[in-house]
């Protein structure tokens, strides 16, 4: 009788003609499991209705899917013959067909979004070069489909506007430039200077220690004297700082000192305070900051110099750090530009080398060192006057002594840019009104400052505004920017949708190849590849220090450096996609290569670096550290988590979520059972099996690479501990990286595996296609998208281009400029 | 109807809590504060406030050495739980308590919300405490207090947040962690010119938001139908601005409670766990202040309600001990793989987080309140979400509920709740409170009380 119900709901509910045949398999195949009875999975075929919406299409696309992946019926249940398949993928898919010029865009999912924090931080720096930690209070930008830019996810409220209204109070203050141009200063520190001050510092801590030398406890009393001894001995040092003569040294030179004795101040890693060097002027701007600098005593090894910005004595992490590898002795000039505000410092350190010891003389030392010959600070500099951001507010028009009028040709001026689309006459006589209603209890300026706040915080700033039906050239103008530059259109995209070169293909094509190459697209690589990949989480779970002796900071950061280069690299020449599963070439810097035991790489650069194929396993996106570390945690790996990262961000084929109330593993790494012993109690257990056969045999051909990405062949575990010492590292199990891929074939290793990868070429074409899309059109896209979209993936595996290529086709697609 | 969907799913989130600590003899002036600082509020005895304050201990605890083997009120003490046994009269440990959705690393989010929310595709919920603040909130100068050991909301991973309090359109209230900040925020006496210049500052924001409030009308114009449900939330947050500038305007000429000042040292840098780093950052210190500051906002009614994320375990937020010694992360000793040293420091830390909640018991108990203690006019709970030492699961969440003895509250020493979920506790404290439990409580995650401690 149920069986008859199932045939009458597909039937009655219809608008089509259900084929027999279909009625007939469901009932043979399906309805067991997925009927009244049983809810698999929470999914009933019995309850699928023949319509024209979104979420029926979904699920019939899931059916379709299913049967197309073999993934049902399940390997145990019977199954049915080819033949019997056939009729029933293909009714299913027409249909489909059928929905799908019905269901055109979004299906209903929200479109209406908002600017996430990145954007909202890049569109300021863009429009007003103001940069600062202005967001830092804005509330936590949630995810959905993997990006934190989703319409639907990103929410607002009441702490979001307060945010967005000091925000923008601290743009603003910044922005509008003062009536007279801020004078540049420039500050330069040589060793001369820095022993000078160092020196007036010590004398005067001296004096000030005898003149109350009564009171101080025996221990100051006795250093006090230590230290009116050092200066009688030698009343240049003071015994303190920078202990060097005029030409470097405590002492006379030496054939054996090397060159540049005279005026050099070597920075180490210092045991209190580096050298720094304040912000020389009074109203924040771009500063450059200059070395002139070598290597000492350094074997040709490369030393490394750091700048880091500071925001005051705060401690807090540097705003901003640059670094600079020195491997000789020849003074050469490096530079960083940095934004800062007064009160910053930039204080300069030493990476490599040893601390040094208080008191004595660095050049006696043994290496390496950075010889300094000076340090500078030139600021704040201005390529234009008024600044940037001044004229993005106010154009040509002066902002002085602002009347009505002159405030209603502000915001003519202003609001397009703002608001990313011309606006009508009454939006003007709007922000005139407010300008009128502040200058009756304000300055006429704090009214002018009061109005263009309000403009910040409108909703035709914060959100994204796109008609209903189809996007208008300037819909599309800030969907391009917003995708490639991760930001607001500049001028030259604005007039492309002024004129409406944008509706058409060919001229959008063109764009976005503009925009490609422009630096701003540097934006959109590092994001996309943060989230889609995960690599942004690099570090959240930091590996164990008892385990992974190895890991440091400089680690961690080469793990993301190596994807996110990678992709920069896969990017900008277009390679093949197929490269993302296997390649003969990687994106290493020194630390990198060390770690994966590669030679020949010097220096904390990225570059591209051939791969040895005999010689390593790396190459390819599944060989990458920082996808091994995101997927760990800290201490242990998990099959499971990587089986999820693969089904999920590399094939786009994502298992279900597991079940609620089903306890973790708790691993044991005292080295008694394997992750593979423990797992095979989960998949034993019928109602885990069904999922983990899909997910763990994924995760396990990943099992060869441990923690923090290193090859291993048997897992790490810990010694006993005895009262005398702590636990030590010794071999654990061996790693058992072999399993069956359901469908696919068998493996006994990841190298097997990747081959077995190879075969799917497809899915993770169409996977990073359907990725893309979702980043760029701030939503998953709709069932009618899907087709498309296919296609597009289609001809790139066909045409072996690459994923700029591909993000052209995307932009240039019909997808793109639905709502 | 989801099982086969492409959704992206975090997998199995774990937990995160709340942490305590404790205690300087600070306030002998307590007691004589208690009358300057018991009228300040305005509170007569007729209608002594009842409170609720949340807190959430990041990953847990070592299970091994908390969970007492024997129920009842003489339960055995464990070596954690030593530092509050004394204490034993006016808590009750519930042992047993699930999360159904999530749990773990994530499941801070789920601790006060019932729901799945660090999923992709969750609605995300108002948290409890904000609810009890809606209802009860305009009674007081604040509404709620949200605070934790850092600072804001959490940002860019998506598996750590900094705060527990999520407000009913579902977006995290940003957490303050610094005890001075805190301190100057509840008592701090503002100047005419300052009250002046709120009131002018106020008046602006008000014209602002007219202004932008008529841009989103006209914008409602242009949008699609599912654009409006969306912009909804942009005219929900301008009203929500504007009801908490008048709430402010409200309280703005009423002068602030006054009490003594607290001891927060010369180097307030020293206070604040962004600035300082495992080696220099006094947790101890810090937490008794946090401690000292959140007493004083409740003896002096300036709020009813606190939200406190104690210990974001999962990040270290705490330093977990490191400068009294302890080698390891906290995170990092939950998963000890049976590792002895990090069991051994493990137990440790916890009785020393569990020192620092006994001082906090200790300072409510000492306000003499009516014929009690503000620890009996108070309901102070500290749980995780998560309940498993070596993994994070949802189940079996160690949960203490402390004080209210005067507003309801019966203590039953240690109880076994084995599969209660935790929500059925946050429906027990909306009893307490007189609050009316809303619909759709706990998204569902809340099936009656617990009646032995009512």
């Amino acid at each position: 009788m149920r069986l008859l119900a199932l045939a009458l709901l597909i039937v009655s509910s219809a608008d089509a003609a259900v084929a027999p045949s279909v009625t007939t398999f469901f009932k043979t195949y399906c309805i067991d499991c997925h009927g009244p009875k049983k809810q698999k999975g929470d999914f009933r075929v019995d309850e699928l209705k023949v319509s024209a919406t979104a979420a029926d299409a979904e699920n019939w696309q899931l059916v379709l899917d299913n049967l197309h992946l073999g993934e049902m019926p399940p390997e145990k249940a019977k199954q049915p013959k080819p033949a019997e398949v056939e009729p029933v993928t293909a009714w299913i898919q027409s249909e489909l067909s059928r929905a799908s010029s019905v269901l055109k865009g979004t299906g209903g999912e929200v479109v209406l979004r908002r600017l996430n924090r990145a954007e909202y931080q890049n569109t300021i720096a863009d429009l007003f070069d103001v940069q600062g930690d202005f967001t830092a209070g804005f509330p936590e930008d949630m995810r959905e489909h993997g990006f934190d830019n989703n319409g639907a996810a990103l929410m607002l409220s009441t702490a979001q506007i307060q945010e967005y209204m000091k925000a923008a109070d601290f743009v603003l203050a910044r922005a509008i430039a003062p009536s007279a141009r801020p004078e540049t200063k420039s500050t330069t520190l040589t060793l001369h200077d820095g022993n000078r001050r160092a020196n007036e510092l010590a004398r005067k801590n001296l004096a000030s220690r005898l003149a109350k030398f009564d009171s101080l406890t025996p221990q100051e009393k006795a250093n006090t004297r230590k230290m009116e001894e050092a200066v009688k001995a030698n009343p240049e040092s003071h015994g303190y700082r920078f202990p060097v003569l005029e030409n470097g040294t405590l002492r006379p030179p030496k054939a054996s000192d090397g060159p540049h004795l005279d005026a050099v101040m070597t920075v180490q890693q210092y045991f209190s305070g580096e050298p720094a060097i304040g912000f020389p002027g009074r109203a924040a701007g771009w500063c450059k900051v200059k070395a002139v600098a070598f290597a000492m005593k350094n074997d040709g090894k490369p030393t490394r110099l750091k700048f880091s910005v500071q925001e005051g004595f705060s401690g807090k992490l540097p705003k901003a750090v640059s670094v600079f590898t020195f491997t000789d002795d020849k003074p050469r000039e490096v530079e960083a530009s940095y934004y800062l505000e007064p009160g910053d410092r930039v204080t300069f350190t030493m990476m490599d080398g040893a601390p040094h010891s208080q008191g004595r003389t660095m050049i006696d030392q043994p290496g390496p060192f950075i010889g300094i010959r000076s340090f500078s600070i030139e600021g704040p500099i201005f390529d234009t006057w008024p600044p940037k951001g001044h004229r993005t507010l106010f154009g040509d028009i002066d902002p002085a002594n602002p009347t009505p009028e002159k405030a209603a040709a502000i915001v003519a001026h202003l609001a397009p840019k703002l608001f990313r689309r011309p606006v009508e006459p009454k939006t003007v006589t709007k922000y005139r009104t407010l300008f009128e209603k502040f200058a009756k209890t304000m300055t006429p300026d704090e009214a002018l400052r009061g109005m263009l706040a309000a403009m910040m915080v409108s909703p035709r700033f914060l959100y994204h505004e796109e008609p209903p039906e189809r996007l208008d050239a300037h819909a599309i103008a800030s969907r391009m920017s917003f995708f490639l530059w991760r930001s607001t259109p500049d001028d030259a995209l604005l007039a492309a949708a002024a004129d409406g070169s944008l509706l058409d293909p060919a001229k959008r094509r063109a764009q976005a190849q503009r925009m490609m190459a422009d630096a701003r697209a540097e934006r959109f690589l590092k994001d996309f590849t943060g989230q889609w990949l995960r690599v942004r989480e690099v570090g959240v779970m930091r590996a164990d220090a008892t385990l992974y002796p190895e890991y440091d900071l400089e680690l961690e950061v080469a793990m993301r450096g190596e994807t996110e280069h990678f992709i920069t690299e896969m990017f900008r020449r277009d390679l093949p996609l197929n490269q993302l599963i296997d390649s003969d070439w990687t994106m290493l810097n020194q630390r990198l290569a060390k770690h994966y035991g590669i030679e020949g790489v010097s220096g904390p650069d990225f570059r591209r670096v051939s791969l040895d194929k005999t010689k390593t396993v790396r190459g390819g996106l599944l060989t990458q550290a920082s996808i091994h570390a995101v997927t760990s945690n800290g201490s242990t790996t998990s099959p499971v988590a990587r089986g999820v990262w693969v089904l999920e961000k590399f094939l786009g084929t994502p298992a279900p979520p597991p079940p609620p109330d089903v306890p973790a593993i708790e691993p044991d790494i005292r080295g008694a059972t394997t992750i593979k012993e423990q797992l095979a109690k989960h998949r034993d257990t019928a109602a885990c099996a069904s999922c983990h056969r899909k997910i763990d045999p994924l995760g396990f051909a990943l099992e060869s690479f441990d923690v923090i990405g290193g090859w291993r062949e048997k897992y790490r575990a810990l010694s006993e501990p005895t009262p005398k010492a702590r636990a030590k590292l010794i071999d654990g199990q061996p790693v058992n990286p072999a399993d069956e891929w359901a469908g696919v074939g068998r493996f006994s290793s990841f190298q097997e595996f990747r081959e077995l990868v190879k075969k799917r070429e497809d899915l993770v074409i169409q996977n990073l296609t359907h990725k893309l899309a979702t980043f760029a059109l701030g939503r998953q896209p709709g069932f009618a998208d899907r087709e498309p979209l296919k296609a597009i993936a289609a001809k790139s595996r066909k045409d072996q281009s690459g994923m700029s290529t591909l993000v052209l086709d995307l932009i240039t697609s019909p997808v793109f400029t639905q709502p | 109807m989801n099982i086969l969907k492409h959704r992206l799913i975090d997998r199995r989130a774990f937990l995160r809590g709340t942490g305590v600590s404790l205690a300087l003899p600070w306030l002998e002036s307590m007691s004589s504060l208690a009358r300057a600082v018991g009228t300040a509020g305005g509170i007569a005895d007729s209608e002594r406030p009842k409170r609720a304050l949340f807190t959430m201990w990041g990953l847990g605890v070592n299970g091994r050495d908390y969970t007492p083997a024997t129920f009842g009120r003489a339960w055995e003490a464990t070596p954690i739980l030593k530092p509050v046994s004394h204490l034993r009269d006016d808590f009750t440990l519930i042992s047993g308590l699930k999360l159904t959705h999530s749990g773990g690393h994530g499941g801070d989010r789920t601790f006060l919300t019932g729901t799945a929310t660090h999923k992709a595709d969750a609605k995300l919920c108002i948290s409890a405490d904000q609810e009890i603040a809606e209802a009860i909130g305009k009674a007081t100068r604040y509404p709620s207090l949200v605070l934790g050991i850092n600072r804001g909301t959490g940002f860019g991973s998506g598996t750590i947040d900094k705060t527990l309090a999520w407000t009913r359109g579902g977006t995290p209230i940003p957490a303050e962690n610094r005890p001075h900040i805190l301190f100057d925020k509840l008592f701090r006496a503002e100047s005419p010119d300052e009250v002046a210049a709120r009131k002018v500052g106020a008046g602006r924001t008000g014209s602002v938001l007219d202004a932008v409030r008529d841009e989103a009308k006209s914008l409602q114009n242009r949008l699609g139908k599912d654009d409006l449900a969306k912009l909804e939330e942009y005219f929900t947050s301008i009203r929500d601005v504007e009801q908490s500038i008048a709430t402010d305007l409200a309280w703005l000429d009423k002068p602030k409670p006054q009490v003594a000042p607290l001891d927060f040292g010369k180097n307030v840098q020293a206070l604040d766990p962004e600035l300082q780093n495992k080696t220099n950052f006094d947790y101890r210190r810090y937490q008794r202040l946090m401690f000292d500051v959140i007493t004083l906002a409740l003896q002096t009614d300036s709020t009813r309600v606190i939200n406190y994320y104690a210990r974001r375990d999962l990040n270290d937020g705490t330093y977990c001990y490191a400068y009294k010694g302890c080698p390891y992360g906290y995170h990092e000793m939950t998963h000890h793989g049976e590792d002895p040293d990090k069991l051994k420091w493990l137990t440790t830390v916890d009785t020393w987080y569990m020192e620092d909640w006994a001082y906090f018991i200790e300072r409510l108990k000492s306000v003499k309140e009516g014929d009690g203690t503000l620890l009996d006019h108070t309901m102070l709970v500290w749980g995780s979400s998560g309940g498993t030492v070596n993994a994070h699961n949802n189940t079996e969440l160690p949960t203490m509920l402390v004080g209210g003895q005067k507003i309801g509250i019966k203590h039953q020493g240690h109880i076994a709740k084995k599969d209660v979920r935790l929500g059925n506790l946050w429906q027990t404290m909306f009893g307490v409170m007189g609050v009316k439990v809303p619909d759709n409580f706990q998204g569902g995650e809340a099936d009656g009380v617990i009646k032995e401690i009512v």
